[in-house]
């Protein structure tokens, strides 16, 4: 277990130094770069250019660049955005913690949302509700994230004027709400469907019936046996969508203008920011894998199976 | 009303003074004197009084916080002014030489109160007003816009903003690194500029009005170094409270000792908002007291808003599709470009897509331009006439003619006009296919020079036909994006820089459009226009055409 862990994390290192070079790369072949995008049609001298150039450090050759990057980088210097200067560290420190807090936010929604619903289908499988929950679901999974966003916003931002329409406001709660609802839906929608299938597989399974016929309260059945037992596959998709909230919700927060890391990668890219598009592509980067780690560790905690799956490939790795 | 009042017993107490001054010619000088001590106390309390009454008239005006919609600015410090968002904020931070006026962008006394040139038009003094403070409450001096001009052209500053600078002398060399100061800018006085430019221009106080000209207070540059950029100390009406929280706002609130007239709002509070659709929303939802109406939007926000959508008001920009001159085929032929120009029906255009807020454009300079009146030849759509023109040409119902290749920038609104041009064009049997580019990759192209047909749009930095006419066309200018070239408009754009006298200008401004238009250079269709919308609450709101909004005399009204 504990080797499994330290091989992963040992990953992580290559893994974002490949980061940086595919986008090193990428963002040099696109073309264009900010002073001109700004500039638009009008044409700058070639004098403004170079000096413009020379205070973004961009004139020497690619690999040069790429080799002062990395080693700033082992400094822990993720380098000066090119839009206005600042340091790419203090831009990610302003906007990463309401991306986190947002993706917490919905998470628990997701969770709370996803797995009654799942849950409840599953119990009462080909019920009116349940078939209702599995087409809703079908619709939410569907439904692109920026119409969601717009028919809250217009329905309780615009119209009934209960919550704010957008951005963070002073950070009450309330600003929350309506962003973290568009996150949890669409992940609600399919964390209920893998919990439905999930639960009736257990439900449907020996132990169960045994446990049933054993006379067993069905509650005590389904929250103390089926439930545990259904949880790996939930933790791996609600995992997941934990770091994809916090690096995908680009959608929503953009509709939201929600003061977010995504929303800022989203506008770097837009802007050709290099320094902050892959300084929040590393954090995010960095995020995601952990997250992953922290999934494939709660599942071997919750299923022996996977631990000894971990061990296996550790063996056959040293093979 | 208060002053009503006041006025009728100010008259009733002198009445009644000289009254009894008639009827007592033998009164003692004691009694007299009495009589004035106490009709003065009397006068003096009454204007006193009244003084009270009219402050609470304008009172009325007083207070409040304006919520504005703002993209996220690149820059408000204003040596990196280069975009509407940053100099929206920059304008409110900072008073230039000169200003515009809302209403018709005639230029306005500033921090100079008067400015005037030698003969030639290369060398001018402006006389700077006193008591203009900054907002650290050091009052601003003629050696204050030297030193912020030298900074804009520094080298090391890098400014995107600095080419403004251009026509001062020694700018290339501060560009280069070679000076660090701007050989042309010099304070003889305290309170005199002089400037001296490598070519007679007329218009030069006009493009003093961009903020890229506006004053910086040495000492806070230097003691905030970085942090100046965030929080930048100007001289404008506003000053800046606290720093600015990127992608989320930018507090401003009155400047106390403000040399102009007092503003009525307390505070503006910009809210940065990176989409139209998102802004728009915030503003129905009332978190917001004006914002841009997004494109589709437009005619259904006129309906529920009425006058308080500003639709269709003409801003300083054109849109037209260029023709690369170098090309050849268009480069022979004046009746092919005559017949495209003809061919185009800029009202569909400017009616079905841009919902009437673009106004049509069958010439060059916008009617924002103040006094500049229409062009005397334009473009109007004729199918005929178009035909008639494409046969002289060589090409009898486009016969003879390859399809031509129109590339537009992506996402910026070009494609809708774009079909319709095609469509157009078809009509008199040209062929044209469309290529959409994204932003970066198109500047690229167009800086390649290898595009035969391409859509533009160009936003001038400020009110004079100079702007468009000289940039745009003038043969060795540096945003001569199309390779135009011709003797006669370069002739006459020289000359009507160097011409002092406005009404000159202005003719030699048109003869050189209509020489021009009589090219056909290019296809312009549409002029830019106003759609923005602000709330109920809100008085005094003006768009300027130069697409900002002066919120020194904006009020909330409290009912």
């Amino acid at each position: 277990m504990l080797a499994f862990g330290v091989r992963r994390i040992l990953w992580v290192a290559p893994i974002l130094i490949g980061v940086t070079l595919i986008l090193f790369l990428l963002l040099h072949v696109l073309p264009g770069d900010q002073a001109r995008i700004l500039a638009g049609y009008r044409q700058p001298s070639d004098q403004a250019m170079i000096n413009i150039k020379e205070k973004l450090n961009t004139e020497a050759p690619l690999y040069t660049q790429y080799k002062d990057y990395l080693i700033s980088l082992g400094r822990g210097d993720l380098g000066t955005s090119f839009r206005n200067q600042r340091p790419v560290s203090s831009i990610i420190a302003e906007s990463l913690p309401s991306s986190l807090a947002l993706a917490s936010f919905a998470l628990f929604l997701e969770l709370l949302i996803g797995i009654s619903a799942g849950a409840w289908a599953a119990i009462r499988r080909d019920s009116f509700f349940d078939r209702m929950s599995m087409v809703s679901a079908a619709v939410l999974i569907a439904m692109p994230v920026f119409l969601l966003g717009l028919l809250l916003q217009l329905v309780f931002g615009v119209r009934l004027r209960w919550l704010p329409v957008s951005g963070l406001g002073d950070g009450g709660l309330n600003f929350y709400i309506l962003p973290s609802l568009v996150l949890a839906l669409v992940a609600a929608a399919y964390l209920a469907r893998v919990t439905r299938s999930s639960l009736i597989d257990v439900l449907s399974s020996d132990y169960v019936q045994a446990a049933r016929a054993n006379g067993l309260s069905s509650s005590r059945v389904l929250f103390v046996h089926a439930l545990k037992n259904a949880l790996p596959p939930i933790v791996t998709v609600a995992g997941l969508h934990f770091g994809f909230l916090i690096g995908s919700a680009v959608a929503t927060e953009v509709v939201f203008n929600w003061p977010g890391l995504g929303h800022r990668l989203f506008l770097a890219v837009l802007e050709r920011d290099r320094p902050l598009i892959i300084g929040a592509a590393l954090v995010l980067s960095t995020i995601f894998i952990f997250v992953n780690l922290l999934v494939d560790i709660l599942n071997a905690w919750l299923n022996p199976l996977a631990r000894v799956d971990g061990k296996q490939e550790g063996l056959e790795a040293k093979a | 009303m208060a002053y009503f009042t006041s006025n009728i017993m100010l008259r009733f107490i002198i009445g009644g003074h000289i009254k009894e001054y008639r009827s007592n010619r033998a009164v003692s000088l004691n009694s007299l004197l009495r009589a004035s001590l106490f009709s003065l106390v009397a006068i003096l309390l009454l204007v006193s009084l009244s003084a009270c009454a009219e402050k609470d008239a304008s009172n009325a005006k007083q207070g409040g916080a304006f919520n504005y919609f703002l993209g996220e600015p690149v820059a408000i410090d204003p040596a990196f002014a280069v975009e509407n968002e940053g100099m929206q904020v920059t304008k409110e931070l900072f008073d230039g030489l000169v200003d515009y006026d809302p209403e018709t962008l005639a230029l306005e006394p500033a921090v100079a109160r008067k400015w005037e040139s030698n003969s030639k038009g290369d060398e001018w003094t402006f006389w700077l007003r006193r008591g203009v403070k900054f907002h650290n409450g050091r009052e601003v001096k003629a050696a204050d816009f030297v030193y912020a001009w030298d900074r804009v052209a520094a080298k090391k500053t890098g400014s995107e903003a600095a080419y403004h600078l251009a026509p001062i002398k020694g700018f290339d060399k501060v560009q280069k690194g070679k000076s660090s100061h701007l050989v042309g800018v010099s304070a003889p006085s305290k309170y005199v500029l002089k400037v001296k430019l490598n070519y007679p221009f007329a218009d030069f106080p006009t493009i003093l009005g961009h903020p890229v000209f506006s004053p910086v207070p040495k000492e806070a540059v230097k003691a905030r170094g970085r942090e100046f950029a965030e929080r930048p100390v100007g001289n404008g009406p506003f000053a800046i409270d606290g720093a600015w929280e990127h992608r989320k706002g930018i507090k401003i609130k009155r400047f106390k000792k403000y040399y102009g007239a007092k503003n009525y709002v307390d505070a503006v509070n910009f809210k940065i908002i990176d989409n139209d659709q998102t802004g728009f929303l915030e503003f129905q939802g009332g978190g917001l007291d004006y914002s841009p109406i997004p494109s589709g939007q437009i005619k259904a926000t006129v309906k529920q808003f009425g006058s308080n959508a500003i639709v269709g008001e003409p801003q300083l920009g054109l849109q037209f599709y260029a023709f690369n001159l170098r090309k050849p085929l268009f480069r022979k032929n004046v009746k092919l470009r005559r017949a495209i120009n003809n061919a185009v029906d800029r009202k569909t255009i400017v009616d079905n897509v841009y919902e009437n807020a673009y106004l049509v454009a069958g010439g060059i300079v916008p009617p924002a331009v103040e006094g500049y009146g229409k062009p005397a030849r334009e473009y109007a759509h004729s199918t005929s006439r178009a035909k008639r023109l494409l046969k002289e040409a060589g090409f009898p119902g486009g016969r003879g003619l390859p399809t031509i290749k129109l590339i537009y920038p992506t996402g910026r609104g070009y494609e809708g006009p774009a079909q319709i041009f095609q469509q157009n064009l078809k009509d008199i049997g040209i062929k044209v296919d469309l290529e959409g580019l994204e932003f970066g990759a198109f500047l690229k192209a167009l800086r390649a020079g290898k595009m035969s047909m391409f859509a533009a749009g160009w936003q001038a930095d400020y009110p004079s036909p100079d702007a468009f006419l000289y940039q745009l066309f003038y043969s060795k200018s540096g945003d001569n994006l199309i390779g135009f070239s011709d003797k006669e408009v370069d002739r006459l754009l020289i000359k009507a820089r160097q011409a002092v006298g406005a009404v000159q200008r202005r003719r030699l401004y048109q003869k050189a459009e209509n020489q021009i238009l009589k090219q056909a250079p290019i296809v312009p269709y549409a002029y830019y226009g106003t759609s923005v919308v602000y709330a109920k609450r809100v008085k005094g709101f003006r768009r300027t055409a130069l697409d900002n909004t002066p919120l020194d005399r904006v009020w909330i009204s409290k009912d």
